[in-house]
């Protein structure tokens, strides 16, 4: 391999990958997380999903080695299977990340609008989400890696530090903390408290588009287990501590708090409101910081790694041919940015006006675990389809991790939406329809493209 | 013609015809790298260097640090690269030729190919 000017490291890939999955959105998953299981146990989910989460990881490790491409996901599927089958659900895996993007643009204007009251409405804050991170992407500001990922690094390093204080402060508030299958709750809710937890791992793999941007393919393998070891430890923590300082019913918005106010789009606010106690301005401060990083992070490496998917797609006639325009200045897939600002946009103007952002949770986790599925599979048939093929990094314990990865996440797959509730139903829609669309893109409209 | 001699005279055809094309030099005008090219089935090794928008040389061996290093299947696939028999792009695509470098750079590789090999 060649000498070259810049590469990237392990630790920055694994800050690039947990950076990529924090977003405010995961602080309310890590609620609903809680929800679902007995007492103070939804930390255990959390560490389950992890450790899926890092079999998964294995499976694009391996994958990204043999094609390290920015094309990713859609090359894998391809390769393994067909692209009639790689495109529409690749696709429809990134657009249910950008329409998600809109979840979290709702989240984060409601966050500004609880701390700052008579402030601007909620759509300010969403156009104003979206125009700095379409802005940076548009022209090609690019926030240096060392920067981002020590701004990553802070807000991990804060969220750690205040679940801590709170469970030191309150303690563990549930009697059981270690058992979330006891006293007769059953396995169900459990397991679909995993299966919700992957949402908080989301994005890890968006790392392997940098495989372009390392020297060794063990770089991207290692940085993706570092990523979700950096999340578990965070999320874990959060999970037991936002249960022990702040009733269920509150962090859930079933109930509102002392205050008159209804805290279940921003748990985090009334979360820190309360270990803070006294300090509550200082808190509130520090949540707004949080809240606009790990927004701005989403949102910056959602359009980033979509732009260029969308673009790469396009420039193979399987997206229409305006999305693959470069600004000839700054050298952005400028068109595909806006299209995905526009997309994001509109589902964060259809979430304020209809409600329903908790929907997007069990959405993006469909997505996600129908991707790992697929990541495994693709392993299995690659191994006899390409069998002479450069591996750089090799799935330990072949092929029994891979089948199990398989077998595990589809179970979870019926998990994540096997709950009658509103939100899950309406995740579920969400999900099927942006994957029905994308099938008739390319039925009707791929050879249509093509032709042209 | 050994493997070396025909990519390196392929890469100095491909140069030169660079440096003809109006747009491509006015895209690149401030962009200054150096690309390693080289093959997984045979030792050819090429340095292309760049500066304000020219193709500056193509010569033997890996030179210095690069901006971008591209690994083509077979010395075949680069030399046809280079002769403009081969849009590398659905190759690039399908993860057969390798790409390693900074994204921006790696786009403004695809810039290039895009203006080269223009969609039909």
């Amino acid at each position: 391999m060649a000498d070259l000017k810049r590469i990237l490291t392990t630790s920055s890939v694994a800050a690039a990958g947990a950076g990529f999955a924090f977003a405010t959105m995961s602080i309310i998953a890590d609620v609903q997380v809680a929800d679902l299981v007995l007492g103070n146990t939804g930390w255990i989910a959390v560490v389950v999903a992890a450790i899926f989460c890092i079999l998964a990881s294995w499976c694009f490790g391996e994958l990204s080695g043999m094609f390290p491409t920015s094309a990713g996901v859609r090359v894998y599927i391809q390769q393994a299977f067909n692209e009639k089958m790689a495109i529409p659900l690749s696709a429809a895996y990134i657009f249910t990340v950008v329409a998600a993007s809109g979840a979290e643009a709702y989240v984060f204007g409601s966050v500004f609008v609880a701390l700052i009251p008579g402030g601007p409405s909620i759509w300010f804050y969403v156009i104003l989400g979206f125009a700095i991170a379409g802005a940076l992407n548009y022209f090609g500001i690019e926030i240096a890696s060392g920067v981002q990922n020590l701004m990553a690094m802070i807000m991990f390093f804060f969220l750690v530090t205040v679940s801590l204080v709170a469970l030191f402060k309150f303690g563990v508030r549930f009697e059981n903390w270690y058992n979330p299958i006891g006293n007769g709750a059953g396995a169900e809710g459990f397991i679909t408290a995993i299966a919700l937890s992957v949402f908080l791992f989301a994005g890890f793999e968006w790392v392997t588009a940098l495989s372009e941007e390392t020297r060794e393919q063990s770089v991207i393998s290692r940085g993706m287990i570092g990523s979700i070891l950096i999340l578990c430890v965070v999320y874990a923590l959060l999970n037991a501590a936002l249960v022990s300082a702040v009733p269920k019913d509150v962090l859930m918005g079933r109930v509102v708090w002392t205050d008159g106010l209804n805290y279940g789009a921003r748990p985090h606010v009334v979360f820190i409101k309360i270990v803070f106690g006294s300090y509550e301005l200082l808190g509130l401060i520090c949540v707004g910081i949080l809240s606009f990083l790990a927004s701005m992070t989403s949102f910056n490496a959602g359009i980033l790694t979509t732009s260029r998917f969308l673009y790469a797609m396009s420039r193979d006639k399987t997206m229409p041919r305006y999305l693959s325009k470069i600004h000839m200045e700054y050298f952005t897939p400028y068109a595909a940015i806006i299209t995905l600002c526009a997309v994001a946009l509109v589902s964060a103007i259809l979430l304020t006006l209809l409600g329903g952002f908790d929907s997007f949770t069990y959405a993006v986790a469909g997505a996600e675990i129908m991707m790992y599925v697929l990541a495994a599979l693709s392993v299995i048939k690659l191994r006899s389809k390409m069998k002479t093929r450069e591996r750089p990094f090799r799935i330990p314990l072949y092929p029994l991790t891979a089948i199990f990865t398989a077998i595990f996440f589809s179970l979870l797959f019926v998990m994540v939406f096997a709950d009658q509730k509103v939100e899950v139903q309406a995740g579920f829609v969400i999900f099927i329809s942006i994957i029905a669309v994308m099938v008739l893109h390319t039925i009707f409209v791929i050879p249509w493209l093509r032709r042209k | 013609m050994s493997d070396i001699q025909e990519s390196l005279k392929a890469a100095n055809d491909f140069k030169d015809k660079m440096n003809e094309n109006v747009k491509v030099r006015k895209l690149l005008k401030r962009w200054n790298p150096l690309i390693h090219f080289d093959a997984k089935d045979s030792d050819v090794k090429l340095t292309f260097k760049m500066s304000e928008g020219m193709a500056v040389s193509a010569e033997e061996g890996h030179v210095g640090d690069a901006e971008l290093a591209v690994t083509f299947p077979t010395v075949n696939d680069l030399v046809d690269m280079f002769s403009g028999k081969l849009d590398p792009t659905p190759m690039y695509l399908s993860g057969d030729i390798l790409v390693k470098g900074h994204q921006a750079d790696v786009i403004k590789l695809d810039a290039i190919t895009m203006i080269i090999w223009p969609e039909k």
